[in-house]
């Protein structure tokens, strides 16, 4: 499954003038990486996308200075999909398989890609490969993008384990949900797709309350309550990241609130 | 440039075309291409005003909806255009594709703030009518003889909330035309100008989450040509969503038409006709309401067409940028899935904002092309340093045969490469040359023409005469039996955004010089024409069979 990637980094070197990658700067690039870590950390949630052009400018950069590093080409990658620059992404991703064939990250985010070019063998083979149980918070997306595209290659027992996996490991995963409603409903289970179908509005329903709040504490981002709600509704759906985020910002405003503090610490303890 | 980029470039530079002759099972260079041919037209007379150029309320980021029909008989298309706050507009064609201004003598002048232009002979008498949607009272002109009359009132009608999407279908099989209106939002104009709202930094127009949506609306049409409001009878008022766009075909094959509506950022419905008693929303059941990971998109436009060649209706709607237009592609037991990946529309969308679209045979070969127009709501988006524009280019997908799309070599031709804020959409043969041509209407602007200049196969085109109070054959189903390959059509099925479309049906045939012809009318009866030969027009009367033919083109 590999080798075209690996031939795909061939042809990289040989359109480069066939001299082999370019003379490490090691430290400027890890400067570089740093910077647009920093900058692409400090975008999430943010509706101006002037953090993320930055993000994509350090993070290239380190990878030109530094042709070596998976994670660079991963991270960058990350940025330029967020962007929408979705070719781009691609490249950056195969770029970090051809260094490092067991970027579990990049196999995740490459498959996801595939599948909406309707490549569907080639998305599970990466989906596959990137072991969604092992991805930490992005397990449950990524057992349901593999899912997903096990759905439409046809099979369907499989695609469903895999959606009630991800919705044991996250709740508040929407999507999961509905796709679940449908699969089971094409295999013939009508009471379990009611089920399913039931707690997709449910937690559709929920996930409209936390964009709400999300948008009125972006509004007025000194409302310790509004950040509480965020976090509060994130927290319920799953979304430890986004809870964690809205529990910080909260904090920074009222360092003593004791609630958020143990909130915040029984999210750190699931982690 | 990276070296990572540079690489990659060179690589697909190396793919496109460093080796040599082009390798068996490779995809054929495109024939497709389209050429602006709105100033040779005498179409860019027509400038379409809608309100502010900042779109300051919602009712100012869409409209523009545009007709081609026979308004006076003659055998050619003329056009109309739907103006928001501007005059409205007519042009008479020549014949050849040139178009002259004839608003005032036609009488198709309306003062109300105008949406879509829905051309259609509702009472039956042969000659076109046409039912324009407003904010304010709806207009139905009456075709007399070439000039128009308004009966809206008269024969009730003149829906005086925000309309946008209307229908004219049979819905109670009694053999005439009812109607669907599809409502928007219940507008106060000058509370929602107070109001607005963030889109990534910037503030944009309010709307339309958080103001009140209008039901739709069905009217039956008695036999005295009078209409009756049965929205509530029938179930339609049921819900309130921000409807666009309705499609009118017979989802399940049991014989009654049903309907399809796009709604902005609510689900879209599929009104399953319970054999004229009743409407019931099945678009959840059946997989054409949401997104596939189950979110209510921003739907706009809508294309109906068999775009996989497997006999069944196909779905397209177009959304907002950032997201995805949808392919719902029709499967056994009513069914649909989200197909559009498989098919190869995903990426390619996702900075457009899209409205009217088309499914056509532009290039004759027998398999559906795709078309669509595109533009921003927001003129504040080019401040943003997005992906995405306010005008943007629209775009023609190729079907490689088996509903798989792809962006034809060269683009489509210089028609478009052009960027505006598009949104109206009507196909039909302008320049009489026998094949499709398209008309765009644009926000704040003078519309586009695009001629069809595509290297294209051999066609067949049929005018269907239907019954007594439908002489336009809507709703019939035409089969076209090219070889190994069945062709499937609707009449005037209603496709695109807010227009009406040319109601001939075009059949594509490719290299081969005949199809073995089969009408379903609307009645249920069936018509097998036999073996038809292709390169001419061919005017198939119900209850009849051939009764005029013509060579295509001049």
């Amino acid at each position: 499954m590999l080798r075209p990637l690996h031939l795909c980094l061939m042809l990289l070197c040989a359109c480069s003038g066939g001299k082999g990658p370019s003379p490490v700067d090691a430290g400027a690039a890890e400067q570089a990486f740093q910077r647009g870590r920093a900058q692409q950390l400090q975008h999430a949630g943010n509706p101006s996308n002037e953090r993320l052009n930055a993000a994509i400018e350090y993070l290239e950069e380190a990878c030109r200075l530094d042709e070596t590093r998976a994670d660079y080409a991963y991270f960058a990658g990350r940025a330029r999909e967020e962007h929408g620059d979705l070719l781009e992404a691609r490249a950056h991703y195969e770029a970090a398989l051809a260094l490092d064939g067991s970027h579990r990250g990049a196999h995740w985010r490459l498959g996801g890609l595939l599948h909406q070019e309707g490549e569907l063998e080639a998305a599970r083979s990466h989906l596959e490969a990137a072991q969604p149980e092992e991805l930490g918070e992005n397990a449950a997306q990524a057992l349901f993008d593999l899912g997903w595209v096990l759905e439409e290659l046809g099979e369907l027992e499989s695609a469903r384990d895999h959606y009630r996996r991800a919705v044991e490991l996250r709740v508040g995963l929407t999507q999961a949900w509905y796709r679940l409603s449908r699969v089971l409903e094409d295999l013939g289970d009508p009471a379990g797709a009611r089920q399913a179908e039931q707690r997709y509005q449910e937690v559709f329903a929920q996930d409209q309350e936390l964009a709400s709040a999300r948008h009125a504490a972006r509004s007025n981002p000194s409302d310790g309550a509004a950040w509480w709600t965020v976090a509060r509704l994130a927290a319920d759906l799953g979304r430890t990241g986004e809870a964690r985020a809205a529990l910080q910002a909260l904090l920074a405003l009222e360092p003593k609130n004791a609630r958020a503090r143990s909130l915040l610490d029984e999210l750190e303890d699931e982690r | 440039m990276t070296t990572l980029r540079r690489g990659a470039a060179i690589l697909l530079a190396c793919s496109a075309g460093c080796g040599g002759d082009t390798p068996p099972g490779a995809p054929q260079p495109s024939a497709l291409s389209f050429s602006d041919a709105t100033a040779a037209s005498g179409l860019d007379a027509f400038h379409h005003s809608n309100g502010t150029p900042e779109n300051r309320t919602i009712d100012e980021s869409f409209g523009a909806g545009v007709a081609l029909f026979d308004a006076d008989g003659d055998g050619d298309l003329d056009a109309f255009f739907a103006s928001g706050d501007g005059p409205d507009a007519f042009f008479e064609n020549d014949g050849r594709g040139v178009f002259h201004d004839r608003t005032q003598e036609s009488g198709l002048s309306d003062d109300t703030w105008s949406y879509g232009a829905l051309a259609r002979d509702f009472d039956g008498d042969g000659d076109i009518d046409l039912y324009l949607t407003n904010r304010g009272p709806n207009r139905l002109f009456e075709n007399r003889g070439g000039s128009f009359v308004d009966i809206a009132a008269e024969r009730g009608v003149a829906d005086p909330r925000w309309s946008s999407g209307a229908c004219f279908f049979d819905y109670d099989r009694d053999g005439d035309l009812d109607l669907y209106v599809a409502n928007h939002i219940d507008l106060d104009k000058e509370a929602a100008a107070t109001k607005s709202q963030d889109f990534f930094g910037a503030q944009v127009y309010y709307g339309p989450l958080g103001l009140e949506a209008e039901p739709d609306a069905l009217y039956r049409q008695e036999a005295d040509g009078t209409f009756t409001d049965v929205s509530s009878a029938m179930g339609i008022d049921a819900v309130a969503y921000y409807a666009f766009h309705v499609v009118a075909f017979d989802w399940d094959g049991d014989g009654w038409q049903d309907l399809y509506v796009a709604n902005d950022s609510t689900p879209n419905i599929l009104w399953h006709n319970e054999e004229g008693r009743r409407f019931v929303d099945v678009g959840g059941r059946s997989g054409v309401s949401l997104s596939a990971s189950g979110s209510p998109q921003a739907g706009m436009g809508v294309a109906l067409g068999d775009c996989d060649g497997d006999g069944d209706a196909d779905l397209y709607v177009t959304n907002f940028s950032e997201d995805y237009f949808t392919l719902y592609q029709a499967q056994a037991g009513g069914r649909f899935r989200d197909a559009t990946a498989p098919a190869g529309l995903y990426r390619v969308t996702l900075a457009s904002l899209g409205w009217g679209t088309v499914f056509e045979d532009f290039d004759a070969d027998g398999d559906l092309d795709l078309f669509v127009a595109n533009g921003h709501v927001f003129p504040q988006v080019d401040q943003l340093g997005r992906q995405t524009h306010y005008r943007q280019p629209n775009q023609l997908f190729e079907n490689d045969g088996q509903g798989h799309f792809r962006i034809p070599e060269g683009g489509g031709g210089p028609g478009l490469a052009l960027a505006a804020a598009s949104r109206g959409v009507a196909v039909g043969d302008v320049d009489g040359d026998g094949d499709r041509d398209i008309l765009v209407g644009n926000l704040d602007g003078p519309p586009t023409l695009l001629r069809n200049d595509s290297r294209a196969g051999n066609a067949i085109v049929l005018q269907l005469v239907g019954g007594e109070r439908n002489s336009q054959a809507l709703g019939a189903r035409v089969r076209a039996q090219v070889g190994e390959r069945v062709l499937t059509r609707t009449v005037g099925d209603g496709s695109g955004f807010l227009s009406t479309s040319s109601t001939r049906v075009h059949l594509g045939l490719g290299p081969a010089t005949s199809a073995r012809i089969e009408v379903r009318w609307t009645d249920g009866r069936t018509l097998d024409l036999g073996d038809l030969a292709a390169g001419r027009r061919y005017t198939i009367t119900a209850g009849e069979g051939v009764s005029a033919e013509a060579p295509l083109g001049r």
